[in-house]
């Protein structure tokens, strides 16, 4: 699987452009680093959205397992056993790819187990609670391509190390995007990275690479 | 104001201690995953009931800013949005104005402003909603994980528009999952099931961090990159 060169218009005024070609290989982790706005979260819609296939930014289009940044959009007003009722749904391709086991191994994992079995509407979840639901729905769905936006942004230190764990496992099975503004989750997980700058994508490189990359490393430093 | 024999709603234990949020003060509240940060902010903002105790608030105004920005946007236009507290509070429109470039000065966000919301990223809709939550006429500013999609150079803009309004006596109340910016605020607050653990200084945060096993994001990715050099 390859990220191609492509130009997608966003406005009459505004591209989301690259001109490199990426290999994405089986097993691969690549992180999505780069400031607010600059397009992380658009490059990945491209991949996972159906509708934006005919842009031509990617070489295949594999089924997706997919963690939004934005989860009580998707959440709100259900109970965990409705969701996972529709996970589990063969219909459905999700029901095809996802493992019910896997997934409570995850949720035992990131401690919502016990939260799981009282079956509370999620919109009585903290944000905290939600997001690592939505990891171990991630996570357990067996498809070849899996796609975290921002899955920290509401776990303390200790998940996001057992996070950390979690993705080195899925990315045995499957190619995972990461996008985070974390330094931190992208070099302990990813083995490549991707920076985009004003809706480009600036440069690719290497985990190893990231120490000659002073304006990264300096970026990211309070 | 003050916080006195509270116990938060759906916790088995009370707070623990008294709080009170001082004029021109900047606090974090720090503490794992579903320990009561929100439903505490909650609680201040009048949001939600306490089981026990009292909240001491006089004639102070409060703000909030929720976790999740989407669910406070009223306006369709950056510009509107922002417009929209002043406009309640009856300005005029020279006034509004002078205000909305102020503060969209502040939080470098001058270039959003003629921007349809539903076509921003997350971080641009957090750093708006920031903005429009210092635009109320509140006293205290209690602000749920404003940082949680800025990347360090808007977390720092972001902590130097929190120093302007507390220089102009504003109190302002933060969550976060980061402790690394302990270092951006006056005092930090340390929470675990429903309960305040610690108050303590910025000063003495290295030491207590220690105590708590607390780890800092800048500690764990200089360890992993010597790790990747080696």
């Amino acid at each position: 699987m390859k990220i191609l060169p492509f130009i997608y218009k966003i406005s009459d005024t505004k591209e989301l452009i690259n001109a490199l070609e990426i290999d994405l290989s089986a097993s691969s982790c690549t992180a999505i680093m780069g400031s607010v706005g600059s397009g992380k979260s658009l490059l990945i819609k491209l991949l996972s959205d159906s509708h934006l296939r005919e842009v031509g930014a990617f070489s295949e289009y594999l089924f997706c397992a997919y963690l939004s940044q934005d989860l009580t959009r998707l959440f709100t007003g259900n109970t965990p056993e409705s969701i996972l009722e529709l996970y589990k749904d063969k219909r459905y391709t999700v029901g095809q790819y996802f493992d019910p086991m896997l997934f409570d191994q995850y949720a035992k994992k990131l401690e919502i187990d016990q939260l799981l079995d009282k079956n509370r509407r999620l919109a009585h979840y903290s944000e905290g609670e939600r997001q690592r639901l939505g990891l171990c729905l991630a996570a357990a769905v067996k498809a070849p391509v899996t796609i975290l936006d921002e899955p920290t942004t509401a776990l303390n230190m200790a998940y996001r190390q057992i996070l950390f764990e979690i993705i080195k496992e899925v990315q045995e099975r499957s190619r995972v995007f990461i996008i985070s503004h974390r330094l931190l989750d992208c070099i302990a997980v990813a083995d490549h990275l991707i920076r985009m700058e004003d809706l480009n994508i600036a440069e690719h490189f290497s985990i190893e690479q990231i120490i000659e990359k002073e304006h990264i490393l300096s970026y990211y430093s309070f | 104001m003050i916080i006195r024999n509270a116990h938060l709603s759906h916790f088995t234990s009370p707070l623990g201690v008294n709080l009170e949020i001082k004029s021109g003060e900047s606090i974090l509240l720090l503490g794992n995953s579903g320990c009561g940060k929100t439903s505490l902010l909650k609680a201040i903002a009048g949001f939600s009931d306490l089981q026990a105790g009292e909240i001491e608030a006089g004639d102070k105004r409060v703000a909030m800013l929720l976790q999740n920005p989407f669910h406070q946007i009223i306006m369709q236009l950056v510009h509107d949005e922002l417009y929209f507290p002043l406009k309640n509070a009856g300005k005029s429109k020279e006034e509004s104005e002078s205000e909305v470039t102020k503060i969209a000065s502040l939080l470098h966000i001058e270039h959003l402003l003629d921007r349809d919301i539903s076509t921003l990223s997350f971080g641009e809709t957090q750093l708006v909603m920031i903005a429009a939550t210092c635009l109320t006429e509140a006293d205290i500013y209690l602000m749920d994980e404003p940082t949680s999609h800025l990347d360090p150079p808007k977390i720092m803009i972001f902590y130097s528009c929190m120093k302007e309004m507390a220089k102009r006596g504003k109190s302002i109340c933060i969550t976060s999952q980061s402790p690394d910016e302990y270092c951006f605020n006056d005092t930090v607050w340390i929470m675990d099931d429903g309960v305040i653990k610690g108050r303590f200084s910025a000063n003495e945060c290295p030491e207590v961090f220690e105590r708590y096993h607390i780890v800092l994001d800048s500690t764990l990715v200089n360890m992993r990159l010597k790790e990747i050099a080696q």
